[in-house]
């Protein structure tokens, strides 16, 4: 044989190395540590533990609000309304905080703010409402009924005990682990079961893969549809409580911005727009790429407004990757 | 022989009166005309030239942005970048404008519109990425650049007197007329002919009735997305222009507030239909009188503006329940 052939055989070889790692499955996770060596490089505070353990602090809050937006998806649907509900929760936690303390007043504002999307999911499933509609009116109803409530201020002057008490979740630590991250490992686990594990979980990637042909299955689709939006908002209820906790005050603002970190976060980590694809896993993946370039940029002097930027930038390219891979 | 017995009966030869027919035409306007006849009993000075000239002029503005967000609906898609988009041009031409002659800022606005919509298209047409994340990821792009700059300051020094001929773009008057009111109209049928009476306009609507059928029949999707992008950029880019114009500074987050949910609430409102095919832009400008006169009323009648936002919610849902905004 010539020359020409062996050189053949060797690239269509490497090529073939490189075909044979399942880059759906391990691409971003490679992407993930070489993030995580580049900015060790850069400045070597980002590896220290007290950076990890608060960055996965950060991370659990956007972990949940992005599983969250993840079931939304896995349904076909789409939740606008996650940032605006975030700070109606946020609200809803303080100020029933300063009547019924600190346990029972979370729960019930937590609970408020899965209310809204227990109407989001009943417009959709209901009424017939398209999903992008629904949830774009909830937003703007949501962020009016807050600023309505508050006037548009900061809800402070908690008691210290309910101070003390509702920090712990927030800003506390079991053991060496933040006390979100420990929720958000829980819930996380039980959404995962929820979802590889029940029928009622493949019946919503039923649902989002072909929504005629599970209606004909005889499955109820509308409760999947409600259920959905209810976790979605419920998800979001609770990634605010835990940053109100840590803030201690009740911010009608709070979620300004989440929408865009928990749609692309939700994305990044490869659950698909169209519905049917994805899972828990790929939003745990997506909320810790975003949260940790997020802390690395500020370890690394890059300044805040650039940040956001860069992180929209990753966003895009990320899900690019995506694409030009499906289509190859 | 053709049998008579069961022919089909056509939908338009109906006989009698067909409510759901005038319903889905003239609805939306039956609707505006109701709240405007309600608005001027209940709310005192709301039926005045001055009012409806100052309703007018402030919605103007927002009208150029509304005219983008029309074409890229109608095509089938939806940008989510107005707001930043918005503030970005608002930053380029301020800067330019203060440093540089007037009519050079407003190109650069245009330009930086038109640049960053253009870079949607790109991504959208030919790679093919879902319009949501692309634009939701330029949202943030844009955003944080321009908050970057500047580092979120706002752009001052421009000479009044050497950019009164700008000025006059946004705040001068023809005949006691607004010139921005003049300025929206002439878009406007700009936008009508583009649509209805060049070949771009009927391909803009068949690639939103189907995509896949407009492809098949040699409509070039990547030249048509990366122009219908464009002109959405295009449209920020004048819009933005304008509020320095109007300013005569630039404001770094002029953009982030209802800009970018006006639009896309304005396109639904009208009775467009949200995912495409349909439409034209005399309902949007409908859709958006609505909001902003039901706002004004209500601002008269004492109700805050934060009350006003669960308000466009509402019409927003109610609306697509009516069967007025329609999603197939």
């Amino acid at each position: 044989m010539n020359a020409d052939n062996v050189v053949q055989e060797k690239v269509s070889f490497n090529i073939k190395f490189i075909e044979r790692i399942d880059w759906e499955k391990y691409g971003l996770p490679m992407a993930f540590i070489c993030m995580l060596i580049v900015f060790t490089l850069i400045n070597p505070a980002f590896f220290s533990f007290r950076n990890m353990i608060q960055t996965t602090r950060q991370g659990a809050i956007l972990f949940l609000v992005v599983s969250g937006q993840t079931f939304a998806l896995l349904a076909r649907g789409i939740d606008l309304s996650q940032g605006s509900v975030m700070g109606l929760a946020s609200i809803a936690i303080i100020s029933s905080i300063y009547t019924l303390g600190a346990y029972a007043g979370s729960i019930v504002g937590i609970l408020m703010g899965g209310c809204c999307g227990l109407i989001n999911g009943v417009l959709i499933a209901f009424l017939g409402i398209p999903p992008i509609l629904a949830t774009l009116g909830m937003l703007f109803i949501a962020l009016g009924v807050e600023l309505v409530y508050t006037g548009g201020v900061t809800l402070t002057n908690l008691s210290d005990i309910d101070q003390a008490h509702l920090f712990w979740f927030g800003g506390g630590m079991v053991g060496p682990i933040p006390t979100p991250v420990v929720f958000a490992l829980i819930i996380g686990l039980l959404l995962y079961f929820l979802l590889k594990r029940t029928a009622f979980g493949r019946e919503i990637y039923l649902f989002g893969s072909n929504a005629e042909a599970t209606y004909m299955a005889g499955i109820p689709t509308k409760r999947i549809i409600v259920t959905v939006y209810t976790l979605s908002a419920l998800l979001a209820s609770l990634g605010a409580f835990f940053l109100t906790a840590r803030l201690s005050m009740g911010f009608p603002h709070l979620g300004e911005g989440w929408l865009v970190l928990a749609i692309g976060g939700a994305v990044l980590g490869g659950n698909s727009v169209l519905g049917g694809k994805g899972g828990i896993w790929q939003a745990l993946l997506g909320a810790m790429v975003i949260s940790f370039l997020d802390n690395g940029l500020i370890v690394s002097g890059v300044s805040s407004f650039a940040r956001e930027a860069v992180i929209g930038a990753v966003i895009i390219f990320a899900c690019l990757a995506s694409v030009i891979r499906g289509r190859s | 022989m053709i049998p008579q017995g069961n022919a089909i009966p056509l939908q338009g030869a109906k006989t009698g009166l067909d409510i759901g027919f005038y319903w889905e035409r003239y609805g939306v306007i039956a609707a505006f005309l109701v709240i405007l006849a309600i608005s001027s009993v209940l709310a005192p000075n709301f039926l005045s030239v001055s009012n409806f000239l100052n309703v007018l002029t402030t919605m103007s503005f927002v009208l150029f942005v509304t005219y983008g967000q029309t074409l890229v609906i109608i095509s089938g898609g939806m940008d989510l970048s107005h707001g930043s988009l918005v503030s970005l041009s608002c930053m380029a031409s301020a800067a330019l404008v203060a440093i540089e002659h007037p009519w050079i800022g407003l190109a650069a606005g245009l330009g930086v519109g038109a640049l960053c919509g253009f870079i949607n298209g790109v991504i959208i047409g030919i790679i093919r990425l879902n319009a949501i994340i692309t634009t939701l990821g330029m949202l943030y792009i844009a955003g944080g650049l321009s908050l970057y700059f500047t580092e979120g300051r706002s752009v001052e020094g421009i000479d009044p007197e050497k950019a009164s001929n700008f000025h006059f773009l946004a705040e001068g008057q023809i005949f006691h007329i607004p010139f921005v009111i003049i300025l929206a109209l002439v878009f406007l049928i700009l936008t009508h002919v583009i649509l209805r009476h060049t070949r771009f306009g009927n391909h803009i609507y068949a690639l939103g009735g189907n995509e896949e059928a407009a492809e098949i029949a040699g409509i070039n999707y990547a030249r048509m997305k990366m122009m219908i992008f464009t002109l959405s950029g295009l449209s920020c880019g004048v819009a933005g222009s304008l509020l320095t114009a109007r300013m005569l500074s630039g404001e770094p987050r002029v953009g982030s507030g209802t800009f970018l949910l006006e639009s896309i609430g304005a396109v639904v409102v009208g009775g467009n239909d949200i995912f495409g095919g349909t439409g034209n832009v005399g309902r949007t400008v409908l859709g958006l009188m609505i909001l902003h006169f039901l706002s004004n009323a209500l601002n008269l009648i004492g109700i805050s503006t934060f009350a006003q936002q669960v308000i466009v919610g509402i019409v927003v849902i109610l609306f697509c329940y009516l069967g007025l905004a329609r999603g197939k």
